[in-house]
């Protein structure tokens, strides 16, 4: 019979390594006998003797509750192996040991691969692997680092010995009470039938009849033990009868308690906390008094990079869609006969327009969602979430409702739904609420497009202070609502696990920045091309007879145009009192990303309607555009690299009397920004309806108030009647539309005082 | 009758309004996280208690699987539904990989 030994262990406690280690290049790796999960086999050669090693798979236990635990109980049973190697997480000792004690249980050889005690030895742990071996009845212990292959000769040295004298170890604890009676009865029982206790080590045996084991009971039922079966099954009703409770738990707890006690006994926890490098950092960004201006600062950095880097691809692919793709559209369209159709019309002002004018934005997306989950994976994300737990206790909310609103930063339906993870109903109620003023990804394209049209390179100045408006607004309602509506106890601080600090990993970065862009894009494909074409047919339609035909009517003069109109004058003392804002304002409602599609088919797909008049373009043209294409993306990417460098000057900068010169590429000369056809109508549409240039600018900033303030979108609006019931969900809609209104007539009235 | 402390963990989850982190259990039990963390898992592989994910489609996009933006959320357990059922509870085979 050939010399076999098993490797056993919890998912990533490092078994691979030991087992690779072990074996080198003799593997084999195969399934299991009829199932899915990889089976790794590796010769060992050991003192002229070949061993084989199997890598069974990462278990937490040896039930029979997954397919991985099935597989490993059944081979340490039915094959037999001479010797099972437990690797174990030194780091995380006592969840490790229930396998353990479960192996010993089964009565098998088994040795201790004590494995990453460097880290356990990192976070100050020590552990006795002498005293350990002692307490689980002679058991070696090994201690290794699988990963840089220390340890490996001893442990070798270890299944040598086991191999040639393999030893089973002995029950290191025994049952108490009834169950231990119980237990010792059904064992006595087990040993009297021959066949059985041939077959089966009958302790363990016992004990599963107890647990009533589905796999174990299922097997006995075929071998017709009825009269054991039967006994069992009164013992287990015996056990309840007397203790309340069933044997399996009984067993567990029992199980639980060995563990705790022997992880007591070979356990050195250091008596104060070893100061990590993560302490040490976290002694400055979650400081009392540092805490909060450092996270506001690497906010405002998220918010540059945001903004200033993705602005040369924002321009970019702004002209590809709006002017090259557009153009080919309509040359493409001409070409098949659709020329001066309203298909046409339709496609290229509705959709092209509409869905283009949003998708202009996707680079704005993938720079913020890119530095979010930069701060995620490095931990820091964590830390801001605990130092502005202090300010929400100050504010009357409780900690944990930070992390709804964190969610809300990229969308508000699952902030909504986040706050079910608050223990008091009027918390959750009220988080759902703030949540609602916390800036999404979708309102950030219309903070870029108002920013970037009235204030240039400071624009990212423009998104910073939005965001922390919509903190402030919702701590601010939080203050208001606790001292008034939801008068109550204080809350209690929010005890919280901060990770260790981490280089952030790019593939994870990437994976999560794709996973929210990808569901923007989906948004873009679904919502908004609905709402394009939907608006496109409203701004086709003319409002009367008198003011034109289908798809030959001013948009002013449309059914869309009539409506915006209607509601204008409301937005009259906010500075921006014009039927085009009115309207995208109206259109937000649906989705937020919809105000800036409503903006381009208002202000670009009319004007370009009128300009282009379906001109065809030579496959000469399409051969310059396509080049022209190509030569501005370059040309965008070493901008947005540029931009990317100049963060760190721009940062420094901040410190008054340092002045850091900022990189250029291609001179300033060069660096001339323009004024897209959207952001140029726009800027004159404000600045006419607001009287002038500087009141213009005024108008566009209590503009995007509104738009971070009022209703976030219909699907948000959905999500919190479906929580908090229709009632809680007109009152947000009245209140968040009652307090934009308020905050952008403010914004305006007052601003313009100073200008 | 004195609860063993594997129930007393159940009877907490049971007890809770809401999903509970291992860090607030840990310390209403007195005793260390890794502790818990096993006993967790023993109620989660018996279909008692899961890992509470929040929101999994919600609504606002067509993704499938988990929200992309709930990313800071720690984890958190619940009571599991009462139609929940242990995974394999008869020891039968499974074809599908990893199915805890």
């Amino acid at each position: 019979m050939p010399i076999t030994v098993a490797l056993a262990g919890n998912p990533n406690v490092g078994k691979s390594s030991i087992f690779n280690a072990l074996t080198g290049s003799h593997q084999h790796v195969g399934n299991w006998p009829g199932k899915t999960v990889e089976k790794k086999e590796g010769r060992l050669r050991l003192n002229d003797r070949d061993i084989l090693v199997v890598d069974l798979p990462g278990t937490y236990s040896l039930t029979a509750y997954s397919i991985e635990e099935i597989i490993a109980r059944d081979y340490i049973l039915n094959e037999h192996p001479t010797a099972v190697v437990a690797v174990i997480d030194a780091s995380n000792l006592e969840r490790n040991l229930y396998l353990v004690a479960q192996l010993v249980e089964m009565q098998v050889p088994v040795i201790i691969a004590l494995n990453m005690v460097d880290i356990a030895a990192s976070r100050g742990l020590k552990i006795n692997g002498k005293r350990l071996s002692e307490l689980l009845g002679g058991v070696p212990v090994v201690e290794t680092v699988g990963n840089r292959s220390l340890g490996l000769d001893r442990l070798k040295e270890a299944i040598r010995q086991a191999t040639d004298h393999p030893v089973q170890p002995s029950l290191p604890y025994r049952f108490r009470g009834v169950l231990g009676a119980e237990m010792d009865a059904l064992e006595a029982q087990i040993r009297a039938d021959k066949q059985l206790s041939g077959e089966y080590r009958p302790r363990w045996l016992a004990m599963k009849l107890l647990e009533a084991d589905s796999a174990v009971l299922s097997v006995l039922e075929l071998q017709g033990a009825t009269e054991l079966l039967e006994a069992a099954r009164r013992a287990r009703e015996r056990v309840e009868a007397a203790t309340g409770e069933d044997a399996e738990t009984l067993i567990a707890d029992q199980r639980y308690t060995f563990i705790g006690d022997l992880a007591d006994a070979v356990l050195a926890r250091p008596s104060q906390a070893v100061v990590t490098t993560s302490d040490k950092i976290d002694r400055v960004v979650t400081h009392r008094v540092w805490g909060l201006p450092i996270f506001l600062l690497a906010m405002w950095v998220v918010f540059q990079i945001t903004a200033n880097v993705s602005a040369p691809l924002l321009d970019w692919v702004d002209g590809f869609v709006n002017e090259t793709l557009y153009g080919w559209a309509t040359a493409l369209l001409t070409a098949v006969g659709l020329g001066e159709t309203w298909l046409a019309a339709l496609v290229t002002d509705g959709v092209i327009v509409g869905v283009g004018g949003v998708l202009v934005f996707v680079p704005v997306l993938i720079f913020l969602y890119m530095a979010l989950a930069v701060l995620e994976d490095s931990g820091y994300m964590a830390r801001g979430a605990f130092v502005m737990d202090r300010v929400m206790r100050w504010m009357g909310l409780h900690g944990k409702s930070f992390l709804p609103m964190i969610v809300g930063f990229g969308c508000t339906v699952p902030a909504v739904y986040a706050t079910r993870t608050l223990e008091n109903e009027r918390d959750r109620k009220l988080t759902g609420f703030l949540a609602t003023f916390m800036s999404c990804g979708a309102r950030l394209p219309v903070y870029v497009l108002v920013g970037t049209a009235f204030f240039g390179a400071a624009s990212g100045n423009l998104v910073f202070a939005m965001y922390l408006l919509g903190i402030v607004v919702a701590l601010a309602t939080a203050f208001a609502f606790k001292r008034t509506v939801y008068k109550g106890k204080p809350p209690t601080p929010f005890v919280m696990e901060l990770p260790p600090y981490r280089i952030p990993r790019p593939r994870d970065v990437w994976r999560s920045t794709w996973a929210r862009t990808r569901s923007f894009l989906v948004k873009a494909g679904t919502i908004i091309f609905t709402v394009s074409v939907v608006l496109w047919l409203l701004m086709a339609i003319p409002a009367s007879p008198g003011k034109g035909s289908f798809n030959d009517v001013a948009p002013e003069d449309s059914v869309f145009g009539l409506i915006s109109g209607a509601a204008a004058p409301v937005f009259q003392p906010a500075g921006f009192g014009n039927w085009q804002a009115a309207g995208s304002l109206i259109t937000g409602f649906l989705a937020k990303e919809v105000v800036v599609a409503t903006m381009n088919q208002i202000y670009v797909g009319a004007e370009e309607a009128t300009e282009e008049g379906g001109e065809a373009e030579s496959a000469a043209s399409f051969v310059d555009d396509a080049i022209g294409s190509v030569v501005g993306f370059v040309r965008a990417l070493a901008l947005t690299v540029q931009e990317a460098i100049n963060i760190v000057p721009r940062t420094v900068n901040l410190i008054p009397g340092l002045e850091v010169p900022e990189v250029s590429f291609f001179g300033e000369a060069e660096e001339e920004e323009s004024l897209t056809a959207l952001q140029t109508a726009l800027v004159a549409s404000f600045n006419a309806t607001a009287g002038s240039a500087q009141a213009g600018k005024v108008a566009a900033v209590a503009f995007t108030v509104f738009v971070l303030l009022y209703v976030p979108c219909m699907s948000a609006t959905a999500a919190m009647r479906h929580e908090f019931g229709s009632r809680w969900m007109w009152a947000q809609v009245g209140f968040t539309l009652s307090l934009a209104w308020l905050a952008a007539v403010l914004v305006f009235q007052v601003g313009r005082l100073f200008v | 009758m004195q609860q063993s402390t594997l129930r007393q963990v159940l009877t907490i989850f049971e007890t809770a309004t809401a999903p509970l982190s291992l860090s607030q259990v840990a310390r209403e039990l007195g005793i260390s996280v890794e502790r818990l963390e096993s006993m967790v898992q023993y109620w989660v592989r018996k279909g008692k208690l899961k890992e509470s994910v929040v929101s999994t489609e919600c609504g606002s996009c067509g993704q499938k699987g988990s929200c992309a933006f709930v990313v800071e959320m720690p984890h958190t357990y619940e009571l599991a539904d009462d139609n929940l059922i242990p995974l394999y509870p008869h020891g039968a085979a499974c074809c599908h990989k990893g199915g805890k």
